[in-house]
């Protein structure tokens, strides 16, 4: 009945929520005593209480019963760490060990002309990053821009066929998030703390760094010109690459939140807008999506959330000729549900829940629309295809193992995908849905398939973690040859996991075909 | 031990750092994975890789930010979702797929017992084996390695609300799985 601490209104007794924040001693000292003098002269709180006690009491000592008891067996040891510890990049610096010594004056003397010689003999920051990456030499894919967190910060690499080169070398950005390029590959935006950085992605041109909060999200413009933005604040703001010129489109007042969704034509953005704004994914008091004119500031709502008490709707994609948009439940993810996905009608203002529900990888719906229109979703355990434009829902074979991560080919014709949990090389596979034909492609054993994405019509960016290792290996995979697979880079730092415990990769790594 | 002295060292490279450091945790990563797995192969895996992700990445933990334990519980906790995911997807053989007509066979889980079912008849812990992978953490967070909400929701990379909302949910789906009378009893069984 009452909550928080409050005094009982109504029957005169407090609630078992109340209360078992009270035994969990997780409440203000103010209302823990409130709570306190209550019990003591109420014996149906008091009886209720003990009830709650006695039962945390009881999952804590079998908890510890249980627990307490258990060793690990043998395997578990230093002796992996000692072997890696080791290794490059060393975690022991110079200093640090001289630290060590107590110094005399030749001592200092020597260490000093030793500093000297290390200067002269040691490579540059940007020859150390290029050897820690091991790119390949040979690289016969199509030419592309590959942006990666190391130990030695963020790198940008310039890929074309016989020439690898480090074009950007950030060695303080050791955190990115959210990395991405416009389409042109020109420009590179992420955030690093509260700032979100817009850079050009090769040499010393322009870096344009904005205050924002840890909320902001991003989007370019399908033209490559335009980077939209989330600040945090509430506020949807636009970078403009040729005038390199801050402008903003919804101030923060009006709570726009999450990532902008660009129209195919880069004319229009769609936005959520919510009240009050969110610090994590949460459903709220009024939510709503908008859509954002950019020749005109005009803005219009496009449909409010019947529900926003239970779920947070955000957009996803533009589809069917940019006439409605693909939503999803944003706040799935605190309950461990997999999202439901929406429709909105941009003439009609409505929104109408899909008849499929949706994995989702990181922070990233996982499946994304394909260009025609097509979205791979899930249905009672069943994986499903779902056109939107003719609401044809097709059923996939039995059983269909469930992909970690998914990329359309340009095409649509395809679908690429990584299954968690198989051995080392066969993790990944090639889907045509409407042939229901299944390719599955083989690499060399020795690493994991983590994620994929198309690099072009014919290639693919395979995402390998190596056996025990915390780290990353990106490959090419040529789909016409998948025996001409070849590792182009590694040591590429793991993301932490996001929402349904997806992978953020996009923290981590963002790469760009350069047509 | 001066943990935070430990830590330092070994973010300067101190091998011997490093070993008491693992010593110091291997059993409570081990036991909080086991906590969160249920399973004893399981759970050494995990403890294994967290702890040399740790240690080897040591250099990234931020004393200003968290306890070393509240990262390495995060670390636990990440791990052990990344094991419990690649357990329950399907896992696929395309020879048989093809050889079934592009039937897949069920997925089964492996043949390895749950400790807590082999442990414990039935009750708390039987129940605890049923709540989802999520409501189980704040359980064995909460219960367990004593977290508070605050630390709670960094480890299970959610707000602190949310934290304390999926507690809420566990215990609320704990009680209803035992019944009220099985509650009243228990309180009966303390007071005497």
């Amino acid at each position: 009945m009452v909550g928080n601490g409050n005094h009982p209104l109504d029957q005169q007794h407090y609630d078992a929520s109340t209360l078992e924040e009270y035994a969990l001693g997780q409440m203000l000292p103010e209302d823990e005593e409130r709570v306190r003098q209550h019990v003591a002269a109420c014996p149906l709180c008091r009886a209720e209480l003990a009830a709650i006690e006695s039962l945390f009491k009881q999952i804590e000592s079998d908890l510890r019963d249980s627990l307490d008891q258990a060793h690990p067996g043998p395997k578990l040891s230093f002796t992996p760490i000692t072997s890696e510890w080791r290794k490059p990049p060393r975690r022991v610096t110079w200093l640090a060990r001289a630290q060590g010594l107590v110094p005399s004056v030749s001592t200092v003397l020597l260490l000093a002309l030793f500093a000297v010689a290390l200067l002269i003999v040691l490579p540059g920051d940007n020859t150390a990053a290029l050897r820690s990456l091991e790119l390949a030499d040979d690289y016969d894919g199509p030419p592309a821009l590959v942006a990666a967190a190391t130990d030695q910060g963020v790198v940008v690499v310039w890929l074309e066929a016989d020439n690898t080169e480090i074009v950007k070398h950030l060695p303080h950005v050791t955190a990115p998030r959210n990395l991405q390029f416009s389409a042109d590959g020109a420009w590179l935006a992420f955030r690093d703390g509260r700032m979100l950085h817009i850079l050009q992605s090769a040499g010393s041109g322009a870096h344009v760094q904005v205050p924002v909060r840890e909320t902001a999200d991003w989007s370019w413009s399908p033209d490559g010109l335009t980077l939209a933005y989330t600040d945090g604040t509430g506020q949807l703001a636009l970078f403009d690459t040729r005038t390199q010129a801050n402008r903003v489109l919804v101030p923060p007042g009006d709570n726009a939140w999450g990532q902008p969704i660009w129209t195919g034509d880069s004319q229009q953005i769609a936005y959520a807008v919510v009240d009050p704004l969110p610090t994590v994914a949460s459903p709220r008091a009024q939510q709503s999506i908008w859509r954002v004119t950019l020749a005109t500031g005009y803005r219009i709502e496009l449909a409010r959330n019947p529900r926003p008490h239970e779920t947070l709707l955000v957009p996803s994609a533009w589809i069917q000729a940019d006439t409605a948009l693909l939503a999803w439940d944003a706040s799935a993810g605190a309950s461990g549900e997999s999202p439901r996905l929406y429709r909105v009608d941009v003439n009609r203002h409505g929104i109408a829940p899909l008849n499929a529900g949706s994995q989702s990888q990181g922070t990233r719906l996982a499946w994304p629309a394909g260009p025609q229109d097509l979205i791979l979703a899930v249905q009672s355990d069943r994986l499903v295809t779902l056109n939107m434009s003719t609401n044809k829902r097709t059923i996939l074979p039995d059983q269909f193992a469930w992909p970690s991560t998914l990329d359309w080919a340009p095409s649509g014709v395809w679908v690429a995908y990584t299954v968690a949990g198989m051995p080392d090389g066969e993790g990944l596979y090639l889907y045509a849905p409407d042939e229901s034909t299944l390719q599955p492609v083989k690499l060399p054993k020795g690493a994991a398939e983590r994620s994929v994405a198309w690099m072009g019509p014919e290639h693919l960016f395979v995402v390998r973690q190596p056996q025990n290792k915390a780290v990353a290996e990106i490959w090419l995979v040529p789909v016409t040859e998948p025996g001409g697979a070849q590792r182009i880079m590694t040591n590429v730092q793991q993301p932490q996991t996001g929402p349904f415990s997806g992978w953020r990769w996009q923290d981590v790594l963002a790469a760009q075909i350069l047509d | 031990m001066d943990e935070s002295g430990l830590v330092h060292r070994a973010q300067q490279g101190d091998e011997r750092a490093a070993r008491e450091l693992f010593d110091a945790y291997q059993l409570r990563t081990y036991r909080l994975a086991l906590g969160l797995l249920g399973d004893e192969a399981d759970a050494e895996e995990v403890a294994q890789d967290a702890l040399t992700y740790a240690l080897l990445n040591i250099h990234r933990f931020k004393p200003e930010l968290s306890s070393f334990s509240t990262w390495l519980h995060t670390i636990t906790v990440s791990r052990s979702r990344d094991k419990r995911r690649r357990k329950i997807l399907p896992s696929i053989s395309i020879t048989q797929w093809l050889g079934m007509g592009n039937q897949i066979r069920d997925y089964a889980p492996g043949p390895e017992a749950h400790y807590m079912r082999r442990e414990v008849e039935g009750g708390l812990l039987d129940a605890l084996d049923k709540l989802s992978p999520k409501l189980r953490e704040a359980i064995v967070l909460r219960f367990y390695a004593d977290c508070t909400y605050k630390e709670m929701g960094e480890i299970m990379d959610c707000s602190l609300n949310t934290a304390r909302s999926r507690l809420r949910l566990a215990i609320e789906k704990l009680r209803t799985h035992l019944g009220d009378e099985q509650v009243r009893w228990l309180a009966t069984e303390t007071i005497r």
